[in-house]
């Protein structure tokens, strides 16, 4: 029983960064049809960026998570602009394969520039140790993960169901076409929700660097397959349904390898497709009502 | 007409092989066996991606599993029994078979496990369609990497025979482009290619669906399995990663550059892309230029470059070089013509 | 005609892709009135709305709102200088509540209380509304939704309305409610284009009326004139 209650206070931290992932895809997945492999490379260059920051400039911790969530804003709208702007009408699948195109493309030019080496990612001193609940080891960065997350979400949410900017948003994953002719400026939305995808990867990257105390080029392939996943599970454009499913996802996750023998660990990342084979078979819309038509 | 003409063509095509066989350098021979390699994925792949509409993204996968096959029966028996400690049924330790069987085992292999990927996965529309082949590819790999006892994981295997030539990859090449432009003009084909443009119209005219698609389905994982075999005993080892989703990338590009849909279109995305890669490479390496400078090494350049062809073409041509046409005898009188045309002015 | 025109067509030929639909369309819309174009299926009327909305480009001809040439615009430019637009079938965003749906147009209006106005006078035309406004639009029915789609259309308090088939599948009960509340929009000073294909209900309340067939408009006058043609009456508006 501890060592369940052990894995699933471990899992948090995974969940948390699965949630603020899951909760970006699904945001673009609603309003443009977008499967965006290159979101994963998002998170990539803002966990770069802040390694960047903090290793090679000697700048202060909180410099370095600034410099990351710049870094993934400033790269998510570049993609946006380059690559799917231009494409803007044409298939989900000639999208989709645009968004693989900048992924590769994105990733191999920064393990050009920095190899493919694990990078250090500099913890400050308050955020290290533990705190001890019984039988139980709980980190203090889990905790400040954990809390971070749900707080950022709550606004995210709160953006999405409450405003008139999140209402556009709704009312353009059901209908983009109506939606301009309704006076809503559709590409500038466009351009605030991945601006906003694009923050909460970078939220994602930093956590990633705490929990892990390490970022690398690749780290954005595992993320994006269960960022993309957990979208479906909680519907597309769900941005809730999202989050709720992205803890489903890493917390299932971390449980599935925690029960696993240890000569099969490697096969952790079947966890995240069986999940997407059975939901298909059996859900296809869903945990939570999609937002789009 | 008939038959007869087959009795010029495959003579001449020998003769052709023969000459390139004996007089063609190395480095050329293996930039033509790339190509028709290259060839027979992309022509296969465009049966489902370009006709079927059923974009697949799990050939890899089914190259791995083709791969492994024929690498168990072609395999030197003293590698197979003395390196590695498969647990594989005795016999198949004990023998090396020839290439032939090894290909159609792999072919038919490949060909199974494509049908049977697809069978479950033709519920599914379109994208959701993609995202399940994209899936086998990931699970294959995984499995594969996991099963040491029987795939040595990761580690992959080596010591394989060269099998590969001329004579099976153009043979291959060319039986598969011939099938193709057949298939183009046969019921199957078209009624292929209407459930790939409108899948609610080909049911209206009474296409069985399911069969079609599973029929595109299998054909083409059986060229190709057939394309990951001769590529495996051409570059001599095997490792499960390097069947991912970057390999399929690859061959994706090739067939969206050269237009889906169109078999020359194919051939000539391979073509460009099995050249661009080539020229790419070098470079990759590094070099050193007259004993002035030094270029450094650029692992990666080719990814970044194909990467950026591959948005550039989406963008600027959605449709490719060739679109959905083809180049065949009719195209050919309409260049001569206009050629005709020009002199005459 | 009156000279003050609010909306201006002007040999405007247009459709999809290559395909042209409406070939040299030239209507007005005089301010303050109501218009109706009328048609069978599929001779154009909705292509002629959503290139006025800015959907699809006009290929030849121009689009004046205001004096304005508007063609080009993209559709939220066009909708921001005073056209609401109700779409044929509705089109209501069923993921968002009737509120949401509302709230969707506030996009392009710049305070609160004047949002608040206007929700407030379409609240009063539509009570139901109203009374439904935290229910997922989805769940509503059929008459409701076409409300909530004149609603959506209203509540930026437009100059020009344009309503794509407003009583299409809807009970004769509705319709009539409907027609009496265009009447009562257009006397707050909401001029209309309405598109039908039930010209009985459109020429009552209509002071000038176009028919279109095969893309092209054939046939225009006042609601009387066009009654007394007979040939124009039997053949394009069914009634006698």
């Amino acid at each position: 029983m501890d060592y369940f209650l052990q894995q699933l206070i471990n899992s948090l931290g995974w969940g948390s960064l699965n949630a603020l992932m899951a909760a970006g895809y699904t945001m673009t997945f609603g309003i443009i049809g977008l499967v965006n492999f290159a979101h994963g490379e998002v998170m990539m260059v803002g966990a770069l960026t802040a390694f960047w920051v903090m290793v090679f400039l000697q700048l202060p911790f909180w410099l370095g998570c600034l410099a990351a969530l710049l870094g993934s804003i400033v790269v998510g709208l570049l993609i946006e602009r380059i690559a799917f702007k231009p494409l803007r009408g044409a298939g989900m699948i000639s999208l989709f394969i645009t968004s693989l195109a900048a992924s590769f493309g994105i990733r191999t030019l920064f393990i050009m520039l920095f190899t493919d080496r694990v990078k250090p990612f500099p913890v400050p001193d308050f955020l290290k140790g533990v705190l001890l609940l019984g039988n139980l080891i709980l980190f203090k960065k889990t905790i400040l993960i954990v809390l971070l997350t749900l707080f950022f979400c709550g606004l995210v949410i709160y953006f999405v169901k409450y405003t008139k900017t999140g209402a556009a948003m709704r009312a353009m994953s059901y209908d983009p076409e109506i939606a301009g002719t309704m006076g809503v400026p559709t590409e500038r939305i466009i351009v605030v929700v991945f601006a906003m995808a694009s923050f909460l990867a970078g939220l994602a990257a930093i956590f990633w660097g705490i929990k892990f105390g390490s970022v690398r080029c690749s780290m954005g392939v595992i993320m994006v397959v269960n960022a993309f996943i957990a979208s479906v599970l909680g519907g597309i454009g769900n941005v809730s349904g999202a989050i709720v499913a992205g803890y489903i996802i890493g917390i299932g996750e971390t449980l599935f390898v925690a029960y696993l023998p240890d000569h099969l660990v490697g096969l952790r990342p079947l966890f995240v497709w069986i999940v997407l084979f059975v939901l298909l078979i059996f859900k296809p819309s869903g945990l939570f009502r999609p937002n789009i038509k | 007409m008939g038959y007869s003409k087959f009795f010029i063509v495959i003579p001449g095509l020998a003769f052709i092989f023969y000459l390139l066989d004996q007089f063609l350098p190395n480095f050329w021979m293996t930039l033509l066996l790339l190509f028709g390699i290259n060839t027979i994925l992309a022509v296969s792949l465009n049966l489902t991606n370009g006709w079927a509409n059923l974009f697949s993204l799990g050939h890899g996968g089914i190259m791995l599993v083709g791969g492994y096959a024929a690498a168990f029966l072609t395999l030197p028996v003293s590698f197979k029994r003395d390196l590695l400690d498969l647990a594989l049924p005795s016999f198949m330790v004990n023998m090396q078979a020839p290439f032939l069987p090894a290909l159609l085992a792999g072919g038919l292999l490949g060909a199974a496990f494509g049908t049977v990927l697809a069978l479950p996965a033709m519920r599914l529309k379109g994208l959701y369609f993609l995202l399940a082949t994209l899936g086998f590819n990931f699970i294959t790999i995984t499995i594969v990497e996991n099963l040491p006892q029987i795939t040595n994981g990761p580690m992959g295997l080596r010591q394989f025979p060269a099998h590969t030539n001329i004579w099976w990859v153009w043979s291959i090449a060319i039986l598969l482009i011939y099938l193709c432009f057949r298939l183009r003009k046969s019921f199957f084909g078209r009624a292929l290619i209407v459930m790939g443009q409108d899948q609610d119209l080909a049911e209206h005219l009474g296409i069985n669906l399911l069969k079609y698609k599973v029929y595109a389905f299998g054909l083409s994982c059986f060229f190709t399995a057939m394309g990951g075999i001769l590529w495996i005993h051409l570059i001599l080892n095997l490792y499960p990663k390097v069947f991912g989703i970057h390999l399929v990338f690859n061959v994706v590009t090739m067939i969206v550059i050269g237009g889906l849909g169109s078999i020359s279109g194919a051939i000539i995305g391979a073509a460009i892309i099995t050249g661009f890669v080539e020229i790419l490479s070098p470079i990759e390496e590094g070099f050193s230029f007259f004993g002035l400078f030094e270029v450094p090494r650029l692992l990666g350049l080719t990814t970044l470059m194909l990467s950026a062809a591959l948005i550039t073409i989406l963008i600027l041509r959605p449709a490719g070089i060739m679109g959905r046409k083809e180049f065949d005898r009719s195209s050919i009188r309409r260049i001569l013509g206009a050629l005709r045309l020009k002199t005459k002015e | 005609m009156s000279n003050e025109s609010l909306l201006q067509l002007d040999t405007v030929s247009s459709g999809y892709g290559k395909k042209t639909i409406i070939r040299e369309v030239s209507l007005d819309v005089p301010a303050g009135k109501i218009v109706t174009l009328l048609g069978a299926n599929g001779v154009g009327k909705t292509t002629t709305l959503r290139t006025i909305t800015g959907q699809i480009a006009p290929f030849a001809g121009r689009l004046l709102f205001q004096g304005r040439d508007i063609s080009g615009l993209k559709p939220h430019s066009i909708a921001g200088l005073g056209v609401g637009y109700s779409p044929e079938g509705r089109r209501i965003f069923g993921n968002l509540t009737a509120y949401e749906n509302l709230l969707v147009v506030a996009n392009r209006i710049k305070s609160k209380k004047i949002f608040r106005e206007n929700l407030q006078w379409v609240y009063t035309l539509f009570p139901r509304l109203g009374e439904r406004s935290h229910q997922l639009s989805d769940t509503m029915s059929g008459g409701e939704q076409q409300m909530l789609a004149i609603g959506r259309a209203l509540v930026s308090k437009p100059m020009l309305l344009l309503l794509d088939e407003p009583s299409l599948g809807l009970a004769p009960m509705v319709v009539k409610q409907i027609a009496e509340t265009l009447v009562e929009i257009n006397q707050a000073g909401v001029s209309i284009l309405l598109v039908e294909q039930n010209a009985k209900m459109a020429l009552q309340i209509s002071h000038y009326a176009y028919v279109m067939d095969n893309g092209q408009v054939i046939q225009h006058g006042s609601c009387e004139e066009l009654l007394q043609d007979k040939s124009i009456a039997d053949i394009y508006l069914g009634i006698r």
